[in-house]
């Protein structure tokens, strides 16, 4: 970011943010979008940040975000047209053109997205959202919990097939579900159509920051881990550098300093986000879930079991697109809204089930959601029992 | 020593070799790196001892930045961009290989579903554009082409019909899911077909002067060896191939199947994995220029720093491991008869650190050429699949076991010595319940295999 706007230069730090509050798999492989935004950048020049108090409260705008498949996106990409075509349905409905774009959450690919919509339609982004992390449905959103509503819904696919969606949120959510299967895996929508002003108590500010933020964190530690991707040097045999395009070099001494890089890393993220760590060790049990998927959700829950080194302590994690809940020797110690993160060790880059195999070593973080979250209305929405969990979410106990 | 097989690096105009067999290794330089001298070489290190096999590792040979030739490059997508927003590669190497950018309009989803029917007029139009600009090669990508190839194919066969002199390369055979990545080691593929001609025919034709019972493989990136044939065809397989020899090396040497293994460089450790004889692999690590290819190497993470530094990366990471952990001497010195004393030095460095269980291997030739006379077929599945059920799931899973296991044999695996090394079906996020990434990796003992 360099003053108010968002450059070619800041994505590879938006795109590690972006895997961080993904919470799991939803970040995976999502890196073909930071190639595809740069170009974007390369071509629009860049996207103005905003807060919603600098925009006149009339502006009519909109959330922008995929639904789907980050795989499917990544075998299918956007054409980067898809951004007009949300812009001029939404735009019949309200009767004038959209003034600004808000993202519907700011994590995984959905934190790239609205960047290149506000380039291609040449808009500001507002720098909040409405999730503060990803939630499976659409409507698992602050925009809702506040009353706006998801409908109108424009949604377009990669090919170019395009709906306007006049219902309610929880409908809006079934019906275009079922057809981003059939339109190749993935849909960009533009949904909660509003004006700036009724942003104020419905999103969460800041949120477009604070993933930059996270991001730019995580990329200074990638320069200090003993990672292919983290460090810099030629293969014993010499030849090309196997540097990423998505990478710093790095001096590669951490041993020299006492502390292990994770370490570091987690010490600086648990500041930067107010998380906490709930243990981490080795990955000893990971596979399909035994429990029954509600119908609503898509994918197919996945459950993993991490060793703690340092309690000796079993942290079994459910997970159902994103990790859902902790559980420490069988006792509940952290659920959704709260965030819940795996950081690689060996890459000290965020990761997720499918990422990763029995034996890796990962650490576990609680990231607190958003205060609105843990109201009796946002733990309704997004609490354990929204994903068919009967448990009450650790902040309830003793309420 | 009855039947011996040798490993060839090729590399900077020289090549090293190393002939194993019979408990015994010996090693030979050649520094000239002309076809006599090359077969002078194996004459040589062969001493009358029967050959059976002679692997090469020419991915030194096989780079596209100078090697490569201009390609003309096809992207099948159901909307091709109207604007080119988001078709640009953050790699210079791309834009400077591929002469023309063309998209058409076809492909298919994750599953097989047809998106939009392939433009074969267009197909036909870019390829007679590209052959009137003196390109020779196409790279072909469609979407959905892993999951079904039909478009892929069927613009192929247009090409080939109409233009049988431009030689065409389709992702599908080339990598996995990902579009962009896939796209790009197309590209490079496709620049590399004339340059791969060349090389493999004279590996094969210096290989065949042994004996016409000795048979010509290639290193592949992921640690496995694959035919003449295979790498012509696909020359990006190739690449990378040295790490992945020197892994497989490194473990054949320390008498392990299972390992986390450093190799000892004069700058640093390259610490990689060997599970079940074969390298660990992974599809997103940066191949030539820093280009994600969507197509298996081995992986390896270099450590860079003093002796005492690499060092005590290396003891930690081997705490942490589960299996043995080995430290080789990786990389000739630079006269390629002696092993290079500054990795030997961080070598026996290293191996102090370790526990007594842990193995030190100082290679009496290059560790490359030792991996490579050693490789074995291996085959790499990367699909998507729907099951409704675990029992659907398991069936449907097996049946890609199977097809991996075919390709194994097929890479001249003795019978009954395909094996599957890892099967993983990974749940498919905000996909319709059911949908699953299957990833298998499979393997074999070769028919020459002593």
């Amino acid at each position: 970011m360099t003053g108010r706007s968002i450059t070619v230069a800041d994505v590879p730090a938006l795109l590690a943010g972006a895997e961080f509050f993904s919470t799991n798999a939803a970040g995976e492989g999502i890196e073909f979008a930071g190639f595809w935004l740069e170009d974007i950048l390369a071509r629009t020049g860049p996207v103005e940040l905003v807060t919603a108090d600098e925009l006149d409260p009339d502006t009519p705008c909109a959330a922008v975000g995929a639904m789907g498949s980050t795989v499917a996106m990544a075998e299918l990409p956007p054409s980067g047209e898809e951004p007009l075509v949300l812009a001029r349905s939404l735009a019949g409905r309200f009767g004038a053109p959209l003034g600004a774009i808000m993202p519907l959450n700011a994590a995984s690919v959905n934190a790239l997205q609205p960047v290149a919509a506000a380039a291609v339609l040449g808009l500001p982004l507002i720098d909040c959202d409405g999730m503060g992390r990803v939630f499976p449905l659409i409507h698992q959103t602050t925009y809702e919990l506040a009353g706006l509503s998801l409908s109108p819904l424009a949604a377009v696919s990669a090919g170019n097939d395009s709906l306007l969606l006049d219902t309610g949120s929880a409908r809006a959510e079934q019906i275009a579900r079922s057809i981003t299967q059939a339109a190749g895996g993935w849909l960009l929508c533009g949904m909660y159509p509003t004006r700036v002003g009724r942003l104020r108590e419905a999103a969460i500010h800041g949120s477009v920051s604070r993933t930059l933020k996270v991001g730019r964190l995580l990329r200074e530690h990638a320069s200090d881990g003993a990672t292919a991707q983290a460090l810099v040097g030629d293969p014993p045999w010499g030849g090309a550098s196997p540097w990423p395009a998505h990478a710093g070099p790095g001096d590669g001494e951490w041993s020299r300093r006492g502390t292990a890089p994770h370490e570091r890393l987690l010490r600086d993220l648990t500041a930067a986000t107010g998380a906490t760590v709930l243990g981490g060790g080795r990955v000893v049990e990971l596979g399909p879930s035994p429990r029954q998927a509600g119908i609503v959700y898509p994918g197919n829950p996945m459950s993993m079991v991490v060793h703690d080194h340092d309690s000796g302590r079993l942290i079994r994690l459910e997970a159902h697109n994103e990790l859902v809940l902790a559980l420490a020797d069988g006792a509940l110690t952290a659920a959704v809204p709260d965030l819940l993160c795996l950081l690689d060790r060996g890459t000290l880059r965020m990761t997720g089930p499918e990422r990763l195999t029995v034996g890796d070593q990962v650490d576990v973080l609680c990231v607190p959601a958003a205060p609105v979250w843990h109201s009796v209305h946002g733990l309704g929405l997004g609490g354990p029992g929204a994903f068919g969990f009967p448990l009450r979410h650790p902040r309830q106990e003793g309420r | 020593m009855a039947g011996a097989r040798i490993g060839v690096r090729l590399g900077a105009g020289q090549a090293r070799a190393a002939l194993v067999g019979g408990g015994r290794i010996r090693h030979a330089v050649c520094r000239s790196g002309d076809g006599r001298g090359l077969s002078r070489m194996l004459r040589d290190l062969a001493q009358g001892t029967p050959v059976r096999s002679v692997t090469w590792d020419v991915s030194a040979e096989l780079d596209p930045a100078s090697s490569g030739s201009p390609v003309a490059s096809v992207r099948v997508t159901p909307r091709p961009p109207a604007r080119g927003l988001g078709t640009g590669h953050p790699s210079p190497l791309l834009p400077a290989l591929v002469r023309l950018q063309a998209a058409v309009m076809g492909g298919h989803d994750l599953f097989g579903v047809e998106l939009a029917t392939l433009d074969i007029y267009e197909v036909f139009r870019v390829a007679a554009a590209a052959q009137a600009e003196g390109i020779g090669a196409l790279a072909l990508t469609a979407t959905g082409a892993v999951g079904c190839p039909h478009h892929e194919l069927t613009a192929a066969e247009v090409v080939r019909e109409a233009f049988p002199q431009l030689r065409v390369s389709l992702s599908h055979q080339v990598g996995g899911l990902g579009l962009l990545d896939r796209e790009a080691a197309t590209v490079i593929n496709a620049a590399l077909l004339s340059r791969a001609e060349q090389v493999v025919a004279r590996c094969v034709r210096i290989s065949g002067r042994l004996g016409a019972s000795t048979s010509a493989w290639f290193v592949a990136g992921d640690g496995g060896r694959i035919s003449a044939e295979r790498l012509r065809l696909l020359p990006v397989l190739g690449l990378s191939a040295t790490g992945a020899a020197a892994l497989t090396g490194a473990a054949r040497l320390a008498g392990v199947d299972d390992a986390v293994v450093g190799l000892a460089g004069p700058d640093g450790l390259s610490v990689g994995h060997v599970r079940d004889g074969l390298p660990n692999v992974a599809t997103d690590r940066p191949g030539p220029g820093g280009v994600r290819m969507a197509v298996p190497q081995a992986s390896l993470t270099p450590i860079r720093g003093s002796h005492a530094d690499t060092a005590s990366a290396f003891a930690l990471l081997a705490e942490h491991d589960q299996h043995t952990a080995v430290i080789a001497v990786a990389g000739g010195g630079p006269d390629g008869d002696a092993p290079d004393e500054a990795a030997t030095g961080r070598a026996r460095s290293a191996a102090a650190r370790l526990p007594s269980t842990s193995v030190l291997v100082e290679p009496p030739a290059e560790l490359a050429a030792i991996g490579a006379a050693g490789t074995e077929p291996s085959a790499w599945l990367d699909t998507v699949l729907y099951a409704e059920t675990s029992e659907v799931l398991a069936r449907k899973r097996a049946a890609a076991e199977q097809r991996a296991l075919t390709l194994v044999a097929e890479s001249g695996a003795r019978l009954g010595s395909e094996r599957v090394v890892s099967s993983r079906a990974l749940s498919l996020s905000f996909l319709r319940s059911g949908s699953y990434r299957l990833l298998v990796r499979a393997g074999g003992r070769a028919e020459d295999d002593a």
